[in-house]
């Protein structure tokens, strides 16, 4: 089994590439052993430090690597991470003699929070196999072939909002967790595509199928030949209102036998 | 009639402004809500300090402070005008980022907050302090709001396309220079593409009526100084109204921005700037 993926990620307009909250793993475009995982995060943007804890949550899903995710345990994993860097941090400050400002001491006792949608493939026969996802929040998958779609977690245009269910970084919010957690598992066949793609652009993406329109046309076309032109082309969405203003992240992961 | 989506984009190039009016008068030196302990004026201070900080904190990032935000605070009492002391004196309207930086002074407190599951837990925070309890002279509240109107028809100019402003007047709501309602109902006529200027007030009272939060007429009011704070109070947009809704106010549609002896920092979290961790509510 042999995973392609080519991923694609601008920040919000009027921001820093260095402010992009959202992050996909691995980095590499084909994945020939080791892992068969994938992920994808969006770092809130109330919270301190997201960009790290979106980063840790999909590098740590991808390296656990499997479908059977015991999502306590996995988040008690990524809590550990993310404190030892957070040290680290506070360290590097203290060396640079820069002390944190109030509102840096109140956020970080806070923490940080992201969404996460990871995804596992398991081959089991000469066609295909399984896949499993696990998703806390409003980041979504789309498994597609020919011109089948399946979409994960099942969502409307009308259902993205402000306010999604989140991963946090400080344990004390994550009482709540197991009952925000989705899972789903269904079969794939070899040459299916899947979208891994975090809220605005899943919104974007939805709301093109709900109209009857081929939305994977578009992206496949761009993700192939011209990301910059997807960057113009999602500018122009944006300034029509049609997009909302947010980081986007696109992830397309191609499932060949070998 | 046109249709006042408030949907304008909040951001550093695009950013909207907040102007809080806070009473300073004489008659602020009363007691809070039948406490003998606290007076009006230290719930004014305590209210406003606590609305900056949430303003910086919703803003903050590793990298700095984001000027989502400009704020200005107006204070009415022996004098009228803008209530900021050190560096920060005189300036009608303060980017987010600079207020973060200059509190007078920091205090440690235990606040307790809201885990997400339904319970408190205690947390050791900064507490940022900019204002301390004042309580001189009349309440030029009239003046205050037309030195309000002022400042937004500037920031229009400037920023024609901004989310619409939000102004927040806390008071005991016993003017002394005269009825400011025309006042009042000029800034909620103040308006762009995006809506119309919105106006809440806070009334901090010496009664021990029970609170009240974004009602729809004035039955429940205790006195004809809130009646008078809720008519100069707008209607709560669509959008902010399912924000309340979602967050457990009993709303209608034609609930106004006022409050009667409770907490209005709420209402600044209504507005968006982007993702909000639940988690924290």
């Amino acid at each position: 089994m042999r995973l392609v993926s080519t991923t694609y990620t601008i920040p919000k307009r009027g921001g820093r590439p260095s402010e992009n909250e959202d992050h996909y793993f691995p980095y590499e475009t084909e994945i020939r052993r080791d892992h068969h995982s994938v992920a994808i995060a969006d770092g809130a943007s109330e919270g301190f430090l997201s960009k790290l804890w979106s980063k840790i949550l999909t590098i740590s899903y991808v390296n656990w690597d499997t479908t059977d995710v015991n999502m306590r345990l996995f988040t008690d994993f990524c809590i550990d991470i993310y404190e030892h860097q957070r040290k680290r941090y506070l360290q590097r400050r203290e060396e640079e003699d820069v002390p944190l400002k109030w509102f840096e001491e109140n956020l970080m006792t806070k923490g940080s929070f992201s969404t996460l949608l990871g995804l596992s493939f398991e081959d089991s026969n000469s066609e295909g196999g399984y896949w499993t996802s696990y998703s806390v929040g409003d980041s979504c998958l789309i498994q597609f072939r020919e011109n089948v779609i399946d979409a994960f977690p099942e969502m409307d245009s009308a259902g993205f909002g402000n306010s999604p269910d989140l991963i946090a970084s400080n344990p004390v919010y994550n009482k709540e967790l197991l009952n925000k957690v989705k899972v789903k598992s269904a079969e794939f066949r070899y040459g299916d595509t899947f979208y891994l793609m975090t809220d605005a652009v899943a919104n974007w993406f939805i709301t093109q199928l709900e109209e009857g329109k081929r939305p994977w046309r578009t992206l496949n076309e761009y993700l192939d030949y011209d990301h910059e032109g997807l960057t113009k082309y999602l500018t122009r969405l944006r300034d029509k209102g049609r997009l909302k203003n947010d980081d986007v992240t696109i992830a397309r992961v191609i499932i060949l036998e070998e | 009639m046109r249709i006042k989506l408030y949907t304008a984009e909040i951001s550093r190039g695009n950013p909207t402004c907040f102007i809080f009016l806070i009473d300073q008068s004489g008659s602020m030196e009363d007691p809070f809500g039948g406490d003998p302990t606290g007076s009006k004026a230290r719930a004014v201070a305590d209210a406003i300090n606590r609305l900056l900080q949430n303003l910086v904190l919703r803003c903050a990032k590793a990298e700095g402070v984001r000027d989502y935000f400009h704020v200005g605070v107006i204070g009415y009492g022996l004098k009228v005008g803008p209530a900021f002391g050190g560096e920060l004196s005189g300036i009608d309207l303060v980017p987010i980022s600079t207020i973060g930086d200059q509190p007078l002074t920091i205090e440690e407190r235990i606040q307790k907050v809201p885990d997400g599951a339904g319970g408190l837990i205690e947390q050791d925070v900064k507490f940022p302090i900019w204002f301390e309890p004042v309580a001189k002279g009349p309440t030029p509240m009239k003046q205050a709001l037309k030195k309000a109107e002022s400042i937004l028809m500037d920031w229009f100019d400037e920023y024609p396309d901004c989310f619409p402003p939000v102004v927040i007047n806390i008071s005991d709501g016993e003017p002394t220079d005269g009825d400011p309602s025309g006042v009042a109902e000029s800034i909620m006529e103040l308006e762009n593409n995006d809506g119309n200027v919105l106006l809440f007030n806070l009334h901090l009272s010496s009664s021990t009526a029970p609170p009240v939060e974004f009602p729809d007429s004035k039955e429940s009011l205790p006195d004809e100084f809130a009646s008078l704070l809720y008519d100069m109070s707008s209607i709560l947009p669509e959008k902010i109204r399912a924000e309340a809704e979602s967050e457990g106010f009993d709303v209608s549609p034609e609930s106004r921005g006022f409050i009667f002896n409770s907490d209005i920092v709420k209402v600044i979290q209504f507005i968006d700037i982007g993702t909000r961790a639940t988690n924290l509510r």
